[in-house]
């Protein structure tokens, strides 16, 4: 058996250093293997985005300070690592591709010359035959002509595409993807998860997958991790959880999303919204919303692995056997 | 303590060849002097305001000089006659005084005589042109070193007065002047006076060089250079002098103790201006300026006004003593035996009851700030005080000197009164008329009886029976309490360790050139 | 570029124009030079002749005519005090000392300025950051009166570094610099720190760090260039508060500058040197104000799509 790629153990992260300031995220455990696709799922505010900044440690200082656990990079911790260690896993090793393509561009900056930065780093040589490439490679048209071009000149499509080819310049073993369509619409969408399911291939990386969207992971993901308020509640592979999903959040997020696939298989939308940071309750944290809930659930849920590579965290598993297709 | 005697005039007056011998030849040595202005920074007596007298006084010498008491002493004139009673005077002059370039040669007539005419110029901006004007008719030229004024009313101080060293009368190379023409006034000057400007920035510094190849008539100065700076903010001028940068500068009374902590010297020049409340609208004889709506149209209100201010208190608290209780608005010498307003607000009290203000009025009273003068407005704040204290509610209008002066001077039945530094004019009489005679724009007070007076001053030819109309001319203003007189103030000067003995006797007379270098 | 650079300079001269009528009529509004020329003993017959003499008996609008007149050509008339200097000569004369001191306060500022506020962005939170913005609300609070004196009695007259006034050399420049420019430095200080936060908590400045950049070249690269946006847009009111303070630190510093002869010009009430300082400050802050605009223009690529 290889090793994981990732491998994250126990990650909490609080607002701040006191060990009882609020968390954000808490006691996360995932790995990830070479090659593979990891779906993160979950709502806004479930912590999702904060765990793939955490991989990078890109977290706001008071975050940074408050980060605990370990997150084992091919055996090394890069919470504890030196910053000059850390530079060079940056960009060469793990890359990352944000959510919002307007505003992670610099605005002052030509695409020439963004690119170049992430390019020399990389070790390229000639750097213009490189970034003309670079953007080939993400199907940007007249590719010399738009390394001049400034980031407001582009739409936000071919502004994604310009991330991705930041992202991948330096040839990482990982990608983390967070939310990276969600600006995007319908048709940009499709056309650039086939692009990055392209790079994948070509660039032989495992991603990390930030998405809120069930039919996202159905098209790119090997594994999904569904979160709720700062916790992994279910992890499986994707097949496997779509067919049958065992925690009841689980279910009922992929019930209040448009099926992709199969007939839709409507459950009641879940009644209130995800609990604050800071307001989080005790146990199972989505047992005030749950409608399987009982008096155990105030009490942090076993883990049980359902079958091999299939876990959850609950009380109570919801097991629908019929329903597999 | 702080007044030095002036002992070097008769010095030098006597014996310049004595203090030519006693003069340190040594290493160059610069007098710098920090002044709040360089008023117009022009460099021909009648292009400017008496102001630039600190430089222009070395530059320029005078037909007749003054001593410590105000008598005459010769200058560039030896000596002269008065005669046609008081209407022609005549001038002998000094002979062999050299002009500091070559190609005008020495003093002679012709200079003074242009001088003269030059300054009574309708285009003339001297401090005194205007009252020049309507005394002097000519000027000529009567041989080489003879010059005669013939007057177009008599004047009988004449050679004390407009032509003396506090006036305004340098004499000028009429050649060079005429030579440079239309750039005149900012040329080079060409004076005899001691010194010569070598270079005037500005707005920033005048400097002054020493004429070496000349032994001057008058004075033979320790300083090889003498520095001027125009520096208008006082705390500037002080830290100058803390920090040797300045020599000389004149200060404000409060930064006397600091001064004195930094072992510097106070050196004042006494009784140079006077700090006087003027009420307005009381221009009696001229109904378009009269307003008899204002309480102190009536006399009684004004002395009352007068009694209610204890003035010793002012001059000890704000003046840091330096200065004494006024009784005019001038210091004049002839009014030495007029008594000045006692403190008493029982009698300011009783006599505005008598003249039906039992209750007290409103009145307004502006103030501004003028150099020297930075006191004006506390002392405005002081004033209504005491006049709170007996009825008088006063409201303080801060303002700027120009637009107060307009409107003091705009013809109108003026409703308030306002604070004032006094009038610097060295001939007395001046001082009287442009306070107090009907054709003055500027008069604050003036009666039928004081345009009699007046005209019997103009008129009398006897200097001691002058003297005694003058006096009863005080002794009138006081009694009518024309104004609010308040203090006969100092002017205190800064002076730094390097300067030994310097003065000033009178204002508009600033001795640069007599300053010794310490030991 | 032409056409947007010609149209700035039809503008300037409108404003030119505008502005000579403006300061026409508001310095006939705080009265004429006559009462302050005219001697204590004056009469009305030596008003009147004086009062023809400056031409001030004409109706106004031809005193206004007259003066635009010769002013296109040149001629802005002569001071009515100053032994009738030409009025344009003596503010040219007194410009470069004036020049010269806003030139250097304003690179200190800028220079300073930027400086304290990366420093205080980079290391927010920590002592570093309360110092320099504890210096910031000093130097933005602090009346330049009392600053200038409070600096020449420490540099000058206490520890005798400096010389307390006067126009020299290079140390000459110091104090009057630091006073001109503090509230100016106080407040790029703080509007770097902003914008400085803004941008490196910005997805642009994440992307750099992604990309594995030291946090040198995210700072100076990446964060600092768009922080310097807000600066330039504000350098024009920048300009404004240079030439204001003039009026004060030239006064306290004994600087034969500008604002001195302005400040003076008024209170000596004398027209010609009024206007010809307004409109002489007015062309210079016009011109400040197209610097201001290139300078946007070179630094923000979006700005050079819009005009």
């Amino acid at each position: 058996m290889t090793d994981p790629l990732l491998s994250i153990r126990g990650l909490t992260v609080r607002v701040g250093k006191r060990s009882d300031a609020p968390s954000i995220l808490d006691e996360v455990s995932l790995d990830l293997m070479p090659g593979e696709t990891l779906g993160l799922v979950g709502e806004s505010g479930s912590g999702k985005s904060t765990l793939g900044m955490s991989v990078l440690r890109l977290t706001s200082p008071t975050l940074t300070a408050g980060t605990s656990g370990r997150i084992a990079w091919k055996g090394q911790d890069i919470l504890t690592m030196p910053n000059r260690k850390l530079r060079h896993i940056r960009g060469e090793e793990i890359s990352m591709i944000l959510q919002d393509p307007m505003a992670s561009l610099n605005p002052v900056q030509s695409i020439g010359t963004q690119l170049k930065e992430a390019l020399r780093r990389g070790g390229k040589r000639n750097l213009s035959a490189a970034a003309e490439a670079a953007l080939a490679e993400v199907n940007i048209p007249s590719p010399a002509e738009r390394l001049r071009a400034f980031p407001h000149q582009m739409s936000g499509g071919m502004r994604q595409r310009i991330v991705s080819a930041i992202g991948l310049a330096q040839d990482p073993e990982l990608l983390i993807c967070d939310e990276p369509t969600t600006a995007l619409d319908a048709t940009i969408q499709y056309q650039f998860l086939e692009l990055l399911k392209a790079l994948r291939a070509a660039h032989h990386m495992a991603m990390l997958f930030i998405t809120h969207d069930f039919g996202v992971v159905a098209r790119i993901c090997d594994r999904v991790a569904v979160m709720y308020a700062g916790r992994i509640v279910e992890t499986g592979p994707v097949a496997e959880i779509f067919s049958r999903p065992a925690h009841p959040y689980t279910k009922a997020l992929l019930a209040s999303v448009p099926s992709t696939s199969h007939a839709p298989h409507r459950l009641p939308v879940i009644e209130g919204a995800p609990p604050a940071v800071g307001h989080r309750p005790q146990g199972c944290p989505f047992h005030p919303r749950c409608a399987a809930a009982s008096a155990h659930c105030r009490h942090a849920p076993p883990r049980t692995e359902l079958r091999p590579g299939h876990t959850l965290n609950c009380w109570h598993p919801q097991e629908h056997p019929h329903e597999i297709a | 303590m702080k007044h030095l005697t002036p002992r070097r005039r008769a010095a030098v007056m006597g014996a310049s060849a004595l203090a030519l011998l006693a003069a340190s030849p040594g290493a160059a040595e610069t007098l710098t002097v920090a002044i709040p202005t360089f008023s117009e920074q022009t460099m021909t007596p009648w292009a400017g305001s008496g102001q630039r007298k600190t430089y222009l006084d070395l530059v320029y010498d005078y037909l007749v000089y003054l001593d410590a008491d105000g008598n005459a002493q010769p200058g560039l004139a030896t000596s002269w006659e008065m005669e046609n009673e008081g209407q022609t005077w005549t001038f002998h002059l000094r002979e062999g005084v050299p002009f500091s370039d070559d190609s005008c040669g020495t003093v002679t007539a012709e200079d003074v005589a242009y001088s003269i005419e030059r300054i009574i110029d309708e285009d003339s901006r001297a401090g005194p042109a205007s009252t020049m004007r309507r005394v002097i008719d000519s000027a000529e030229v009567v041989d080489e070193h003879t010059v005669r004024l013939n007057l177009k009313a008599p004047d009988f101080l004449l050679a004390t007065g407009y032509m003396g060293e506090a006036q305004q009368v340098g004499i000028v190379c009429k050649s060079y002047i005429e030579a440079q023409g239309e750039g005149a006034d900012s040329a080079m000057p060409v004076g005899s006076g001691p010194y010569v400007v070598s270079e005037s920035v500005d707005g920033s510094e005048i400097t002054l060089s020493l004429r070496e190849s000349v032994e001057h008539w008058r004075v033979s100065p320790d300083f090889d250079t003498i520095s001027f700076k125009a520096v208008p903010e006082e705390a500037t001028r002080v830290a100058m002098l803390q920090a040797g940068e300045a020599d000389i500068a004149p200060v404000s009374f409060d930064s006397i103790p600091g001064l004195e902590a930094s072992d510097l010297r106070i050196v004042s020049a006494e009784k140079t201006w006077s700090p006087v409340i003027r009420l307005g609208g009381i221009v009696q004889t001229d109904p378009e300026r009269f307003n008899p709506d204002n309480p102190w149209a009536d006399v009684r209100v004004r002395q009352a006004m007068n009694y209610a201010v204890d003035k010793q208190t002012i001059i000890d608290e704000l003046f840091q003593g330096e200065g004494t209780v006024a009784n005019g608005d001038t210091p004049i010498a002839a009014w030495d035996s007029v008594e000045p307003y006692p403190y008493d607000p029982e009698r300011a009290r009783e006599l505005l009851a008598d003249a039906g203000y039992a209750d007290g009025f409103d009145m307004t009273l502006k103030t501004f700030t003028t150099t020297p003068g930075a006191e004006l407005p506390l002392m405005a704040e002081a004033v209504a005080l005491y006049w709170a204290d007996v009825g008088i509610n006063v409201t303080i209008e801060p303002g700027d000197w120009p637009s107060i002066r307009a409107e003091w001077t705009s013809g109108k039945p003026l409703d308030f009164a306002m604070t004032h530094r006094g009038f610097p004019f060295a001939n007395p009489e001046n001082g009287v008329e442009a306070g107090f005679s009907t054709k003055s724009l500027f008069a604050s007070f003036t009666s039928q009886e004081l345009e009699e007076k007046l005209a019997g001053l103009g008129a009398e030819t006897d200097p001691a029976k002058r003297t005694e109309r003058l006096t009863d001319i005080g002794q009138y203003l006081r009694d009518e309490a024309a104004n609010v007189f308040m203090v006969l103030a100092n002017e205190p000067y800064g002076v730094g360790p390097r300067v030994g003995d310097w003065g000033i006797d009178t204002s508009y007379v600033y001795n640069f050139d007599q300053a010794e270098l310490a030991e | 570029m032409l056409k947007h650079l010609a149209g700035r300079l039809a503008e300037a001269l409108v404003a030119l124009l505008l502005m000579s009528l403006v300061i026409f009529l508001l310095s006939r509004v705080i009265g004429d030079p006559v009462a302050l020329l005219l001697s204590d003993s004056a009469t009305e017959a030596d008003r009147q002749m004086l009062i023809a003499q400056l031409g001030l008996d004409q109706p106004g609008w031809r005193q206004y005519l007259t003066f635009l007149g010769n002013a296109l050509q040149g001629d802005f008339g002569q001071s009515v005090t100053a032994g009738r200097e030409d009025a344009l000569h003596l503010v040219l004369s007194r410009l470069p000392a004036s020049l010269s001191l806003a030139g250097i306060a304003l690179l200190f500022t800028l220079v300073v300025g930027i400086l304290l506020g990366v420093l205080a962005a980079v290391t927010r939170g920590t002592v570093a950051d309360l110092a320099v913005r504890l210096l910031a609300l000093l130097g933005q609070s602090a009346p330049s009166f009392w600053l200038g004196i409070m600096l020449i009695y420490l540099f000058a007259v206490k520890l005798g570094w400096l010389p307390t006034s006067g126009l020299g050399g290079a140390v000459y420049y110091v104090l009057p610099a630091l006073t001109l420019g503090l509230f100016t430095l106080a407040a790029i200080t703080r509007l770097v720190r902003a914008s400085m936060l803004e941008a490196l908590g910005s997805e642009y400045v994440k992307l750099a760090r992604i990309k594995g950049v030291s946090e040198w070249a995210v700072v100076l690269r990446h964060a600092l260039g768009n922080s310097l946006i807000p600066v330039v847009t504000f350098m024009g009111t920048f300009f404004a508060t240079m030439i204001t303070g003039a009026v004060v630190v030239e006064t306290v510093f004994a600087w034969p500058g500008i604002g001195r002869l302005a400040y003076e010009s008024i209170m000596a009430r004398d027209f010609p040197v009024i206007q010809t300082v307004v409109l002489v400050i007015t062309a210079f802050f016009i011109l400040a104000n197209l610097i201001v605009d290139l300078l946007y223009l070179a630094i923000d690529p979006r700005m050079r799509a819009r005009s």
